[in-house]
C-alpha cells in the first residue's frame, strides 16, 4: 500500500514538471516617443536661384530672370592649331668658316579661319612647341623671331644651340614656348593682310666650332606648332556667324504641382538682349513655352515673336565697354504670357538665334571684342508673389524602408504629431499616401485637422508676421502597421487654398517676406514585445 | 502514512515546491552506497511581484495593473534572479579508496543555469513602458548589471567516511554565457517631447556560435562537517559546503560589443530624413549610427560558485526541535549574501517539517518550508525557500527544490 502511494506520488510530481514546462507567449506593450522632424520651411529655399526674391514692400517678388545665353570672345574666335614649317637648303657648296651666318629669311604662315578677317589678336593662353634641325657636323646657332608678336614692346625671339648632325642624321632641339600675353599683328609683312603670322629664322655656324662644308643638299628646318591658343582681344571681322539655340530652363518644386488652379496677378516677361561686343548684331527670339507636371505645353504667342531684333555694337574697350541693348516685352495684352506661367510647369522651353554683322563687312574690318564682351540673352519675369490657391496641390514621393526587423518586438499602433507655425496665408491640408514598390496604394492616412492660414492667426511683434499654430495627427491603423513591409514609397500631397477668414471664399494673398512653415514632427509609437 | 500524505498533499498543491538547500540534513547513518538526485527551481526578486513574473516566466499578457503593481514595489536598486539545477550523485563509502580505509569516493554530475541582474526602477520603466512616462524627466539605467551562466559538469569526489566531508574536482562544459555592464546609461526627453538624448556607455558579453561547448573549465565542491559542542554538550555538525567555484575557458574569445555614445536630436530636417543616408531610406542602418564596436576578448569566466555555511539539522537526533542557521553567498553582483534561520520538527520516526526565514539572496525577507521522509532505504526531501510566493501573487518570487535518496 505504501508503494502505491509513493507511486502515485512520483507519477503526480512528474506530470506537475511536465506541464509547467509548457509556456504561452509572454508579452507587453511599451509606448516610445521621440522627436522625428525639427525643421523650417521657407520660400528661402528657393532664394538661392533667384526664383523668388525680396519685394519692396515687404512681400516676395516672383522672379523668372535667367541668362538664356551669355557668349564671350572665346565663343567667337577661336583660332586654330597650326603648325608651321621653315625650311632653307643652300643654293652652291662650299666651305664655311667657325660663326658662318647661313640664312637669315621672313615666311609668312596662315591661320586658317573661314569666313573671320583678324588684324590683331592678343593671347590669353597658348603655346608654341618648337623643334630645330641642324644637319651639319658643327654646333649650329638658330634664332627664332616672329615679327609682330610683342610682349611689352619686346618682338618674341628664341635662340637655340642645336648640336652637330648630319645631313641624314641631322642634330636637333625642341623647346615649348609659353606666348600668353603676347599680342599678335597679323597683317603681315605689308600691314594689308589678316589673319597671318610672321616668322623669321636666321642659322650660323657655331664661332668655336670648325670649318665645315655647306651642300646643297643640307637642309636647315624649323617646325613649329601653335596649339590651344585662347584670346582676349581679338580686331577684325567676326564674320556674320549664327548662333542658334533652344534652351531649356527648370523652375524647381513647380513639377510638383498635380492639380489645382494659381490665379497670378497681370505678368510682364522680357526678353532682353545685351551686346557687350564692338559688332553689329542681330537676334530673334523664336520660342516660348510652358509644360506642366500634366504634360501639357501652353506656347506663347505673340505677334513680337520671331522678328528680327537689332542690337547696335557697345561702345568703349575693357572697363569702359558699355554694352548696347535691346528687349521684347510680352504682357497681357500683347501675348499669352498669363496663360504661359499659370500653366505651372516647371519645363521652359527658349528658342532663339543671334547673329554678327548681319549686313556683313561695314565697319572695314575694325571690330573689336574684349575679354569683358558678352552677348546675353536674358529673360525678365519680375512680380509680386500674390496669388489665389484653389486646391492647389503639390505633391512628392520619397523611397522609404519601413521594417519590423524584430521578430519579439513589433510596432502595433502609432501616430505622428504635427505641430505646424504657419506664417503662410495659406491653408493646407496634409495626405500621406503610403505605396508598393509598384506605386500601389497601401493606405492612405488624412491629418486629423488642416494647417490653418496664417490670417486666422496672429501678428508676432517679434518678425511681424502673423502666424497660426495647428495641431494635428496621422493615426496609422492596424491595417497599415500589418503591411509595413510592403511600403516602399511615401507620396505626401498637400492641397493648398487661400482663405478669406472671415468667409472662406479663396481670395488673392500676398506672402510676405520671410514666411516660414515651422515643423515638428514626433512619433508615438506602441510597440508589443513577445517572446 | 496519513502525516505524509498531508505533506505531500500540502506542497504538491502548492505547486510542488519544496526547499532547495535548507536545512541539510545529516544522517549519521551512512550507506554504503548511495545515489541521491536532487533539483532546484528558483526565481526571486526584490521588486517584481509574482504577477509580474509569473508571466515573463510562464507566460501571459502583462497588463498596465500588473506593470504596475511591480513598478510601485520598485527602490532605487533591485534585483532579480533565476537558478535552476538538477545534479545526480553516487557515493561509495564501502571502498577504501588508495587503500585507506576511511576514504571513499563519490561521483557527481549535473546541470545548472544561473542568472541574475541588478537594476534601477527606470530601466523596469524603458522596458515595459517605455519612455512616454518619462517626458520632461531623465530615465536613468546606470549601473545595470546582468549576468547568466548555464553550465554542466561530471565530478569525482573524495568521501571521508568518518564525518561525510567531501570534496569534488569537476569538469565543466560551459554551453551559454551572457553579461551586461552598463556603466553610463541615460535618456532624456523634454516636456514637449522635441529633444531626446542618450548617454550610453555598455559592454555587452556573448557566446556565439551554434555549438553545445562554448568553454571548457573546472570547479570545486566541498563538503566539510565540522563538529560544535552545543549548550548540553549535544554534538551537532558545522558545515562549509562550497559548490561550483572555478572557471571556464572559452573555447573563442567572448564576443564583447561595446557601446559609448552620446546623441541628442530635437529632430531632423526634411533633407536629413529623405537624404542618402536617411532613417527612411534603404540604406540605412540604426546599430551604425549608434558606433557600436564589436570587440572579442576575455578567455575566460569565473563560474557563479557558492559558498554556505550553516548548522546541520540531524535526522536520527531524538530532539523533538532542532534550530539550524546560516549564511550562504553566490558569487554574482545581484546575489547579496543571505542570511537565515530556521527551526526543524521530527514527527514520529521518519517524518520531518521545517520552517525557515531568510534575508537576504535575490530577494529580501522569504518564509521557506520543508519535509523530509525517510522510508527504509529511500528519503525525500521537498521544500521551498519561498513558500508565500506559491499563494499570493504579492509575493516577490518561488522556489521549489527537492532531494530523492536511495541508500543500499
Amino acid at each position: 500500500m505504501k508503494n502505491k502511494y509513493v507511486h502515485i506520488s512520483f507519477l503526480s510530481l512528474l506530470l506537475v514538471a511536465f506541464t509547467a514546462c509548457r509556456k504561452e507567449n509572454t508579452s507587453w506593450k511599451n509606448v516610445w516617443i521621440a522627436p522625428i522632424i525639427n525643421d523650417t520651411l521657407s520660400l528661402g529655399n528657393f532664394y538661392n536661384d533667384s526664383t523668388l526674391i525680396a519685394g519692396t514692400n515687404g512681400t516676395i517678388d516672383l522672379d523668372f530672370s535667367r541668362t538664356i545665353l551669355d557668349l564671350g570672345i572665346s565663343d567667337i574666335v577661336k583660332i586654330p592649331d597650326t603648325s608651321i614649317v621653315q625650311l632653307f637648303n643652300p643654293a652652291f657648296g662650299i666651305t664655311i668658316p667657325p660663326g658662318f651666318d647661313i640664312f637669315n629669311n621672313i615666311e609668312q604662315h596662315t591661320l586658317i579661319m573661314p569666313g573671320i578677317e583678324l588684324k590683331k589678336i592678343r593671347v590669353f593662353s597658348g603655346k608654341i612647341m618648337l623643334k630645330v634641325y641642324n644637319p651639319l657636323n658643327t654646333i649650329a646657332l638658330y634664332k627664332v623671331i616672329l615679327p609682330g608678336v610683342v610682349k611689352n614692346g619686346v618682338v618674341f625671339e628664341q635662340s637655340y644651340s642645336v648640336p652637330a648632325g648630319s645631313q641624314f642624321n641631322p642634330g636637333t632641339s625642341t623647346a615649348i614656348l609659353d606666348v600668353s600675353g603676347y599680342e599678335m599683328d597679323l597683317r603681315g609683312i605689308n600691314g594689308t593682310n589678316y589673319n597671318i603670322i610672321q616668322s623669321q629664322l636666321t642659322v650660323k655656324t657655331d664661332p668655336l666650332g670648325p670649318s665645315v662644308a655647306l651642300i646643297t643638299s643640307n637642309e636647315f628646318k624649323v617646325e613649329a606648332s601653335i596649339q590651344n591658343l585662347k584670346v582676349d582681344y581679338a580686331l577684325g571681322y567676326f564674320g556674320n556667324q549664327i548662333v542658334s539655340d533652344t534652351s531649356s530652363l527648370t523652375v524647381p518644386y513647380l513639377d510638383n504641382i498635380t492639380a489645382g488652379l494659381l490665379d497670378l496677378p497681370s505678368v510682364n516677361l522680357q526678353v532682353e538682349i545685351e551686346n557687350g561686343m564692338k559688332v553689329p548684331i542681330k537676334g530673334i527670339i523664336s520660342l516660348i513655352e510652358n509644360t506642366n507636371a500634366n504634360n501639357q505645353t501652353v506656347s506663347l504667342t505673340a505677334s513680337s515673336l520671331g522678328q528680327p531684333i537689332l542690337i547696335s555694337p557697345a561702345i568703349g574697350s575693357w572697363n569702359t565697354l558699355q554694352p548696347s541693348t535691346n528687349e521684347i516685352s510680352f504682357n497681357a495684352t500683347n501675348s499669352n504670357v498669363e496663360q504661359v506661367l499659370e500653366n505651372l510647369g516647371s519645363a521652359y522651353n527658349f528658342g532663339y538665334s543671334i547673329q554678327l554683322n548681319p549686313l556683313g563687312n561695314v565697319n572695314g574690318g575694325w571690330d573689336e571684342v574684349f575679354s569683358t564682351s558678352r552677348i546675353k540673352v536674358k529673360l525678365k519675369a519680375q512680380m509680386p508673389l500674390q496669388m489665389m490657391a484653389d486646391g492647389l496641390t503639390l505633391q512628392d514621393t520619397f523611397d522609404v524602408n519601413l521594417k519590423q526587423t524584430s521578430p519579439n518586438i513589433t510596432v502595433v499602433s502609432g501616430k505622428l504629431i504635427l505641430e505646424a507655425m504657419n506664417a503662410f496665408p495659406m491653408q493646407c491640408e496634409v495626405k500621406l499616401s503610403f505605396l508598393t514598390d509598384q506605386g500601389f496604394t497601401i493606405e492612405e492616412v488624412f491629418g486629423t485637422a488642416l494647417i490653418q492660414s496664417a490670417n486666422y492667426g496672429t501678428i508676432d511683434p517679434v518678425d511681424g508676421l502673423k502666424k497660426k499654430l495647428s495641431v494635428l495627427e496621422f493615426v496609422f491603423p492596424e491595417s497599415l502597421i500589418n503591411s509595413i513591409d510592403l511600403i516602399k514609397k511615401l507620396k505626401v500631397e498637400v492641397q493648398l487654398n487661400t482663405p478669406n477668414p472671415i468667409n472662406g471664399v479663396n481670395q488673392t494673398v500676398a506672402i510676405p517676406y520671410g514666411a516660414f512653415i515651422g515643423v515638428k514632427i514626433k512619433t508615438a509609437f506602441q510597440t508589443k514585445t513577445v517572446y | 502514512m496519513r502525516t505524509y500524505y498531508f505533506c505531500f498533499i500540502l506542497l504538491l498543491s502548492s505547486k510542488v515546491n519544496s526547499q532547495y538547500i535548507l536545512p541539510t540534513l545529516d544522517d549519521t547513518l551512512v550507506p554504503k552506497h548511495e545515489i541521491s538526485l536532487s533539483g532546484v527551481a528558483d526565481y526571486a526578486s526584490s521588486s517584481i511581484l509574482n504577477s509580474m513574473s509569473n508571466k515573463l516566466l510562464y507566460g501571459g499578457d502583462i497588463t498596465d495593473d500588473i506593470k504596475t503593481a511591480s513598478f510601485d514595489k520598485h527602490g532605487v536598486i533591485n534585483r532579480f534572479g533565476v537558478n535552476l539545477q538538477g545534479e545526480i550523485e553516487y557515493r561509495n563509502t564501502a571502498a577504501s579508496l588508495f587503500k585507506k580505509h576511511d576514504l571513499g569516493y563519490g561521483i557527481k554530475a549535473g546541470y545548472y543555469s544561473f542568472g541574475g541582474v541588478v537594476y534601477p526602477k527606470d530601466l523596469f520603466g524603458l522596458a515595459f513602458y517605455g519612455n512616454a512616462i518619462y517626458s520632461g524627466k531623465t530615465a536613468d539605467f546606470s549601473g545595470t548589471s546582468f549576468s547568466f551562466y548555464s553550465f554542466q559538469k561530471i565530478g569525482f569526489s573524495l568521501i571521508d567516511k568518518k564525518n561525510s566531508s567531501s570534496i569534488t574536482l569537476n569538469l565543466v562544459n560551459l554551453s551559454s554565457h551572457s553579461s551586461l555592464r552598463v556603466n553610463e546609461g541615460t535618456i532624456y526627453q523634454s516636456l514637449a517631447t522635441d529633444t531626446l538624448s542618450l548617454t550610453v556607455n555598455a559592454n555587452l558579453s556573448n557566446t556565439g556560435g551554434n555549438s553545445f561547448s562554448k568553454g571548457i573549465g573546472f570547479c570545486l565542491d566541498a563538503d566539510f562537517r565540522l563538529p560544535m559542542k552545543g549548550l548540553n554538550d549535544n554534538v551537532s555538525f558545522l558545515q562549509i559546503l562550497v559548490k561550483n567555484v572555478g572557471f571556464a575557458f572559452m573555447n573563442q574569445p567572448l564576443t564583447v560589443n561595446s557601446i559609448d555614445t552620446s546623441y541628442a536630436t530635437t529632430g531632423l530636417t526634411f533633407d536629413e530624413l529623405i537624404n542618402s543616408n536617411g532613417p527612411l531610406t534603404p540604406s540605412f542602418s540604426a546599430l551604425d549610427s549608434l558606433s557600436i564596436i564589436d570587440k572579442y576578448s576575455r578567455n575566460s569566466i569565473l563560474l557563479p560558485g557558492m559558498i554556505q555555511v550553516s548548522k546541520l539539522v540531524e535526522i536520527n537526533s531524538s530532539r523533538r526541535f532542532q534550530e539550524y542557521y546560516g549564511f550562504r553567498i553566490f558569487l554574482s553582483k545581484a546575489f547579496i549574501p543571505m542570511v537565515f534561520v530556521g527551526l526543524d520538527t521530527r514527527l514520529g520516526r521518519s517524518l520531518h517539517i521545517g520552517v525557515n526565514g531568510s534575508y537576504g539572496g535575490f530577494s529580501d525577507f522569504m518564509l521557506g518550508m520543508y519535509s523530509y521522509y525517510k522510508i527504509g532505504t529511500w528519503s525525500l526531501g521537498v521544500g521551498s525557500e519561498n513558500i508565500i510566493g506559491f499563494f499570493t501573487n504579492k509575493a516577490y518570487g518561488e522556489a521549489i527544490s527537492m532531494r530523492l535518496r536511495c541508500g543500499f
